[in-house]
């Protein structure tokens, strides 16, 4: 068997922190002493990843997806477990390690904010030592592949949310990294930019045969990308497999939002199938993946005063919620 | 009336708890001012060596002059206003002030004087401490009434520096960032007002200019106040409360003239 | 070997990028870029005229005549005008643990240090060490001293004010460090500051012995401003230049591992 460009065991990560409480009291007694709590960030993850492949870690908020990534990158060094990347251990944080990865983070830049993106290209360029020829080479390659040839000689503070993410990428990827984190990287964006960023990963992950790991919260980002995911939950891997089959399993149903011109009477909207919450002027059914058109067309076509309709997948949440149902 | 401004007693104390708070930024500030004293302590002892005096200042009123300006120093100027100011109108807390422009003069108000009411409980008690210390050294003929007249003169004191420094903070409508006026004002101010040398020490051309501006009245007039080198009378009062209320106006110009500003590009 | 000098060429051209950078930052808000360095002369100015106030009443300061007073002032203008184009006190650490873009740094294959040392420099001070090297030159001519006798000294001179340098970045790296554990070292930062500043005038002024030698040994502001100085004008003492070289070694070893354990404080601690 190929033996996997990322191995990770028994990985874990606990946090020290202290509780400030209000008031002011209590402001003075904090001044002398400080309760300690702490927090099990990362529990005894466990994973392989082979070259090439896209992996899709999903889990809420807080669930310790960030916070592997950043152990992953040797940003952050593990309570106890063990990493290798390429043969590497992240916490050492040795150079040839660092030559050949990319972390992009959706939420925090990585860019000089009030000069144009250019200039941290060729910061860029100087810290990996990226020749001249490749330099150009790549930089051409990416303008057109993302049609930003024009923004990147804007201020990166005047760029929107979708342009900038386009940016991050390419200062991260001129190195030609080997494997890429990606945190949250659509996150506030509107559908459109989504698309256009998913896309390119989707078509660089194909071509470069370059190992991508995406964190997302967002159930469509990963739909889109993903052949395999991993969901994390509380700090512990919930479910690792194939996409189709936690669909199948977990995620048989979609979600469809209705939000009315004026508020209804609840016998005209109780019967409908699916309904799971109802308020006045807005609705929202738990609808199995085969009969969402169905319904919908129903909806729509139906004498209620529907003034938008939006279909998505189940949140996490929901998922999640499944997962544990059945493991009981 | 008193029901209105009560809710800018709890801005006062709130502003007075994140000061305990950050207590570590307090603490430093405190030690940089404490061995700023230590140093010009040394200073002038050296300088007085040779004999002598200078101006019509002995050593030990001079070090008492700077042991009080030192004190005044961390409480009046304790806070960047003029940053602060500025950081909430960039960051778009801006529609506070511009849906009600008192309001927020007023807020500003109670929440810087927070942070004053807690320097000077603190530092009054450390700097007396220090003063007991260091009593050999200090020339502490100090009459009962130069105190209570020296309280007056650091109220007036401490509102000329808020206001030239609120104002210069609310120019951010124009300039957008004031970092360069702010540090322009401050060394200027910090020279005039009689912090770095006695203002009557001064050139007398230097001291004929500083006589027209507000300056002189937010550290060198309280101390000299303290110090008896100046006698109250109600003339000594004119002028610096003309200044409080030219400032007073000239602030609430320059925020009604920044609102305008703001709203002609459109928010 | 080879890899060594590819090693300097990167780092260098790391640095002057980001002093490109710096400039290109400055310069966008061009009113503050003036008023500052505007303001950076009235501060010297206030200096000047501190010193002739009182040289106005006396005629030296604990053995320091005027002109000699004026190199001490000089020497700090150019350590102070160098540090802060250089690397702005390393403000960099501030800023970069603040806004949370640490992370990024820490990660690329490049020295962490180095990078939120240089991460800013103030082109504005360039002015500020301009005066300083001026001011110096004028003193000196109106000090009567032997050509050769100058020459020697100055290429001493040189070699403290790089010590110099070296100190005082150690002692910012040292202080500032602190913001792993705090997340906000401004007011620490301001005691460096205003320590730094009082180097200006000779360290005699502290008639106490162990003031003295607190402000030789452990906060060494004596190799700063007053060491140099007094090379500069009395002629080179053996002594004190071995006792720089190793006040700087010192500090420079010292700063660099405490920054490398809060760097490994923060990688066990941050959310």
């Amino acid at each position: 068997m190929k033996k996997a460009i990322i191995e990770v065991r028994k990985l874990n990560k606990t946090y020290e922190y202290s509780n400030k409480k209000e008031g002011l009291k209590n402001s003075f007694r904090d001044l002398f002493k400080r309760k300690k709590l702490y927090k099990h960030a990362v529990k005894d993850v466990s994973f392989d990843i082979q070259e090439g492949e896209l992996v899709g870690f999903l889990g809420p908020n807080g669930a310790g997806k960030t916070t592997t990534l950043k152990m992953l990158s040797g940003i952050l060094t593990p309570s106890s477990g063990e990493m290798k990347i390429m043969g590497f251990d992240p916490s050492k944080r040795e150079e040839k390690y660092q030559m050949q990865f990319a972390f992009v983070m959706g939420q925090k830049s990585q860019l000089w904010w009030d000069l144009p993106a250019m200039e941290s290209f060729i910061l860029n360029k100087e810290i990996y030592e990226i020749s001249d020829k490749d330099f150009k080479e790549r930089l051409d390659e990416f303008v057109e592949l993302l049609d930003v040839k024009d923004v990147i000689y804007k201020q990166v503070r005047q760029l929107s949310l979708g342009e900038r993410m386009k940016c991050e990428l390419i200062a991260s990827l001129l190195h030609a990294p080997k494997v890429l984190f990606l945190d949250e990287p659509t996150i506030g964006m509107d559908v459109v930019a989504q698309k256009n960023i998913r896309d390119f990963i989707k078509k660089y992950n194909k071509e470069k045969k370059v190992t991508i790991i995406l964190t997302s919260h967002y159930m469509e980002d990963i739909l889109q990308l993903c052949e395999r995911i991993i969901i994390i939950n509380l700090g512990q891997v919930i479910y690792d497999g194939p996409m189709d089959a936690l669909i199948r399993k977990y995620a048989a149903n979609k979600l469809i939002s209705v939000s009315f011109e004026n508020e209804v009477k609840s016998e005209d909207v109780e019967k409908f199938e699916f309904l799971k919450k109802f308020e006045g002027a807005q609705a929202s059914f738990d609808v199995p993946r085969e009969k969402v058109k169905d319904v919908a067309r129903e909806i729509l076509s139906s004498n209620l005063p529907v003034k938008d309709i939006d279909i998505s997948e189940e949140d996490v949440d929901a998922i999640i919620r499944n997962i544990y149902v059945e493991k009981k | 009336m008193w029901k209105r401004n009560k809710k800018y007693i709890h801005v006062a104390k709130n502003s007075f708890q994140e000061a305990i708070i950050y207590r570590v930024s307090t603490l430093a500030f405190f030690f940089s001012e404490i061995f700023s004293f230590i140093f010009i302590f040394y200073l002038w002892t050296s300088i007085y060596k040779q004999g002598g005096q200078i101006g019509n200042y002995e050593l030990k009123d001079l070090i008492l002059y700077y042991f009080v300006s030192n004190f005044l120093w961390i409480t009046i100027k304790g806070t960047d206003i003029a940053w602060d100011v500025g950081d909430e109108i960039r960051m778009g807390q801006i529609t506070n002030v511009l849906l009600r422009p008192m309001r927020y003069a007023r807020y500003k108000f109670s929440q810087m004087l927070g942070g004053l009411a807690y320097r000077t409980s603190v530092f009054m008690v450390v700097f007396m401490l220090i003063g007991i210390f260091l009593s050999s050294y200090i020339n502490f003929n100090i009459e009962l009434k130069n105190i209570l007249f020296f309280i007056i003169f650091f109220a007036i004191g401490y509102v000329i520096n808020y206001f030239i420094f609120y104002t210069l903070g609310l120019t951010t409508f124009w300039l957008g960032l004031v970092r360069g006026f702010n540090f322009s004002l401050s060394v200027i101010t910090g020279f005039m007002d009689g912090s770095v040398i006695p203002v009557d020490l001064l050139p007398r051309i230097v001291r004929n200019i500083n006589d027209f501006l507000p300056f002189k009245y937010i550290i060198f007039t309280p101390v000299s106040v303290f110090n008896g080198k100046i006698q109250v009378t109600w003339e000594t009062l004119v002028i610096p409360i003309a200044w409080i209320i030219v400032l007073y106006l000239l602030a609430k110009f320059v925020l009604n003239k920044g609102i305008k500003v703001y709203e002609g590009y459109g928010a | 070997m080879r890899d060594m000098v590819r090693k300097i060429k990167k780092y260098f051209r790391v640095f002057l990028h980001f002093q490109k950078i710096g400039f290109m930052n400055r310069m966008q808000y061009r009113i503050n870029f003036v008023v500052i360095i505007a303001t950076v002369f009235i501060q010297i100015a206030i200096n000047l005229a501190f010193i002739r106030v009182v040289f106005g009443f006396v005629n030296n300061i604990s053995g320091w005549g005027y002109y000699q007073t004026l190199i001490v002032l000089a020497s700090y203008l150019i350590i102070d005008g160098a540090t802060w184009a250089l690397t702005a006190y390393v403000n960099g650490i501030d800023s970069h643990v603040r806004m949370g873009t640490l992370d990024g740094i820490i990660l690329k294959p490049i020295n962490t240090q180095f990078i939120v040392s240089f991460w800013r420099g103030d082109t504005e001070n360039l002015g500020e060490l301009a005066t300083g090297v001026g001011l110096a030159v004028y003193s000196l001519s109106h000090l009567k001293i032997n050509t050769r006798i100058l020459l020697e000294n100055i290429s001493a001179y040189v070699l403290l004010i790089i010590l110099a340098l070296v100190i005082i970045y150690s002692l910012s790296i040292l202080v500032r460090s602190a913001v792993f554990w705090l997340m906000n070292s401004g007011g620490l930062f301001s005691i460096v500051m205003k320590i730094t500043e009082s180097s200006k005038y000779p360290i005699d002024i502290f008639f106490h012995k162990i003031v003295r030698g607190f402000f030789t040994f452990i906060i060494p502001l004596a190799f700063v401003a007053t060491v140099p100085a007094e090379i500069l004008t009395k002629g080179i003492d053996l002594k004190l230049i071995a006792m720089s070289v190793i006040m700087a070694t010192l500090f420079f070893v010292v700063s660099r591992k405490f920054f490398n354990f809060a760097l490994r404080h923060y990688s066990s601690a941050s959310s």
